[in-house]
């Protein structure tokens, strides 16, 4: 995919941090405790077992921190849709190593249809029941759900984060929308 | 916003999903 930017990027007080932190090891702390919260909630939202989020949350800040000086970006934003990146391809490549649990979640959704099979597809979710349904999407669709329904994110900031255009991303979710609405009405067909 | 998106944003809003960071791994990942 291509990535277009629609608008230019904000500029923020911590723009300077991002810059000295691209030569200073040291100088990393400060993004690292603006973002750490944001990035375990996003882990903890596609994987589900805070264990694991807490893992791949290492896994991302370490990359981080050994990558650092190859980010090629100026400001806070370019630091955030980069870090995003980073937790999303890890999240992803956890799930697919993880098969088997895609297994026991298919099982899962289908056993709220043989509970309630006449309710609509959004009524009395619970938490669980959502991720075991949206496990059965592609993991890249998982995580553009992810990032706009649980993360807040705009399209644009999508778009930077998985190298896309924004108005592919906006299709892309309504599509993403009315399969998992099929999901959690019991058509449990493959998603890859 | 689609009604789709509309509905979809009220029931994650609504969800418990147990997301509280742990103040003991923040710590312990910023000492790497």
């Amino acid at each position: 995919m291509v990535a277009i930017m629609a608008k230019p990027v904000e500029q923020t007080v911590y723009d300077d941090l991002v810059i000295l932190a691209k030569s200073q090891a040291s100088a990393l702390g400060r993004p690292y405790e603006l973002y750490y919260d944001r990035v375990f909630r996003f882990c903890v939202h596609r994987l589900f077992n805070r264990s694991t989020a807490e893992d791949v949350t290492s896994s991302v800040f370490l990359t981080v921190a050994r990558t650092m000086r190859e980010f090629k970006g100026r400001t806070e934003q370019d630091f955030r849709s980069w870090l995003y990146t980073i937790a999303a391809n890890q999240a992803n490549a956890h799930i697919r190593k993880t098969l088997r649990r895609q297994r026991l979640m298919k099982n899962m959704v289908a056993a709220r249809m043989e509970d309630s099979p006449e309710r609509g597809a959004w009524s009395s979710l619970d938490w669980p029941t959502l991720y075991a349904a949206i496990g059965q999407l592609k993991p890249e669709h998982q995580t553009l759900l992810t990032l706009r329904f649980f993360e807040n994110m705009d399209y644009d900031e999508i778009a930077r984060i998985v190298k896309a255009r924004p108005a592919t991303v906006r299709v892309t979710l309504h599509r993403i929308l009315r399969r998992l609405e099929d999901v959690l009405r019991g058509d449990l067909g493959g998603d890859e | 916003m689609s009604e789709n998106e509309h509905n979809f944003r009220k029931i994650v809003a609504g969800l418990r999903t147990d997301d509280e960071p742990n103040p003991l791994h923040r710590e312990r990942l910023r000492r790497q």
